[in-house]
């Protein structure tokens, strides 16, 4: 992770391919090809129906994602210390964990409709993943020793969990709440484009069914505005939440972030 | 992958594991909370499973989807990497390219299928941007950073026995970065998967995607689980090869560290 600060030659260098997209499409002058002020038009013409739709996904997105956190936490904080539990539900997860979740749509479909419901049960699905897999990996590959002294101080099993396995298994669990995260704004936008009823996955749908390039640029642009804003957000907390921690000090908790990913 | 506990060391409890989620499916889809017009028995969605496998329009499926996934993720490793190493000792380069990588990576590699569609139409380059797009950025994140990070040591040492840039590079800093550029193909090969998958969904005329929209748009509920448990099936196979090919190629990285 790269500190704060602001990376002058990226940012020029955005400036300058926005500047000779602008150029481009002065010079082509056609509607199929909108600049880059044609967009921030769009954006602006269309700032209330966007800003609401945003708030119907990102709402979906967060909805789902409390969810799946409230459940995939404790069971792969669970499954990572209980072993028996562990060996019979790994199989399960490397069976169904490679399926990607946006192939679960059309379930989410047939059993809840096209409304909020269908949507928030595939961010659940495949939110959930990055989250278990991680906790359950930090806390089955915690250091033996944790255990040991937790035993001679004569914590009980739910104690050592709670006290313990997730305090220690934190970085991990974090690096794959991110992933999680972001997952679901992916997952809630994209629920929105195939099961279309409202949202901004909805929005960027129709504007390309009604051939009007423009806002189609500005729902991505709005898309990627709220992504990076919401993996800022989360490394921010990320920092204040992890900076007692060893794991963290010694810089070695970038090393979990690849732990759930492959569960999109 | 990295050090995980040996999985495949306990075969019987790995069983019992998979006959466990099998028998409560098929208890769940008896027991009458859903119609199993929704949610079939297990030995429907596998006889749906048996039909597929002897119908020649899934194998053409198969056929369309696994083309369009392996192209999209070789084109992307070869670009991601051959943009990785392009910019390895270029500071600068790679400190402009950072912004638009993060706002290319960050957004959803479906929701760049409305765009692709006007750009390049329905045909077979659209589907291969939106593959190489999901899937170049994790192969550059990951062995760029990689790359910038080789040990200090091990680059002077490199230059005591007189290596040059392209040398460094390619003796010294490409093998020390390989394990993580093998994290990045793994995300990767997830990615090309999942964008395989969306823009088939979105704008398929044929695929498993599409097959898998239409079982499940037409309430064919047996074909739908059954085309979702293949899809998966190629997910593990695909993230099989990823692992075979790193044990291959970077296998030794492994056992100078220890965990092999």
């Amino acid at each position: 992770m790269k500190a704060t600060r602001i990376n002058l030659p990226g940012l020029l260098f955005l400036a300058a391919l926005a500047a000779s997209w602008q150029a481009a499409a002065l010079a082509v002058g056609s509607r199929g090809f909108p600049g880059f002020l044609d967009v921030a038009r769009a954006l602006i013409h269309d700032a209330p129906t966007i800003a609401g739709a945003l708030a119907v996904t990102l709402g979906r997105a967060f909805a789902g994602f409390a969810i799946a956190l409230a459940l995939a936490l404790p069971a792969g904080v669970l499954f990572g210390r209980v072993r028996a539990l562990r060996e019979l539900a790994e199989p399960v997860i490397e069976l169904i964990r490679p399926l990607p979740a946006i192939a679960v749509i059309p379930v989410g479909m047939i059993f809840f409709g096209i409304g909020s419901a269908a949507k928030i049960a595939v961010v659940v699905y495949g939110a959930a993943f990055p989250i278990l897999i991680n906790a359950m990996e930090a806390v089955s590959g915690a250091h033996p020793m944790l255990e040991t002294v937790a035993r001679s101080f004569g914590l009980s099993r739910l104690a050592i969990m709670t006290e313990i396995d997730l305090p220690a298994a934190l970085p991990q669990i974090v690096a794959g709440i991110r992933i999680s995260l972001a997952l679901s704004v992916l997952l809630a936008v994209v629920s929105e484009m195939i099961l279309s009823s409202d949202g901004l996955g909805t929005y960027l749908v129709r504007a390309q069914q009604s051939f009007e390039l423009s806002r189609v640029l500005a729902a991505l642009l709005v898309i990627a505005l709220a992504a990076l804003a919401i993996n800022a957000a989360m490394l921010a907390v990320e920092h204040r939440l992890l900076a007692w921690h060893d794991a963290r000090q010694a810089g070695a908790a970038g090393h979990a972030a690849d732990g759930g990913q492959t569960g999109a | 992958m990295n050090a995980r506990p040996a999985r495949h060391a306990r075969p019987a409890k790995a069983a019992a594991g998979l006959a466990l989620f099998f028998l409560g499916w098929q208890a769940l889809a008896l027991s009458g909370l859903t119609s199993t017009e929704f949610f079939p028995t297990v030995p429907m969605v596998a006889r749906a499973l048996g039909a597929l496998l002897v119908d020649g329009g899934f194998w053409a499926d198969m056929a369309a989807s696994l083309a369009r996934l392996l192209a999209g993720l070789a084109l992307a490793i070869a670009a991601g990497l051959g943009l990785a190493l392009a910019v390895a000792d270029l500071a600068l380069p790679r400190r402009m390219l950072a912004p638009l990588v993060e706002i290319l990576r960050v957004l959803p590699p479906p929701a760049l299928v409305p765009i692709a569609i006007y750009a390049l139409g329905l045909g077979p380059p659209m589907f291969l941007a939106i593959i190489v797009n999901a899937a170049l950025w994790p192969v550059y994140v990951n062995a760029a950073n990689a790359l910038a990070a080789t040990e200090p040591v091990q680059l002077l040492t490199g230059r005591a026995l007189g290596y040059g840039r392209v040398e460094l590079l390619w003796r010294v800093r490409l093998p020390a970065a390989a394990p993580e550029i093998f994290t990045g193909i793994r995300i990767a090969a997830a990615f090309a998967l999942l964008a395989t998958v969306a823009a088939e969904m979105l704008a398929g005329t044929n695929g498993l995607g599409y097959a898998l929209y239409n079982a499940g748009f037409s309430l064919a509920t047996p074909s739908m689980f059954a085309l979702m448990f293949v899809i998966g099936l190629l997910g593990v196979a695909i993230q099989s090869v990823v692992a075979l090919a790193r044990r291959a190629l970077v296998g030794w990285h492994a056992a100078l560290a220890g965990q092999a």
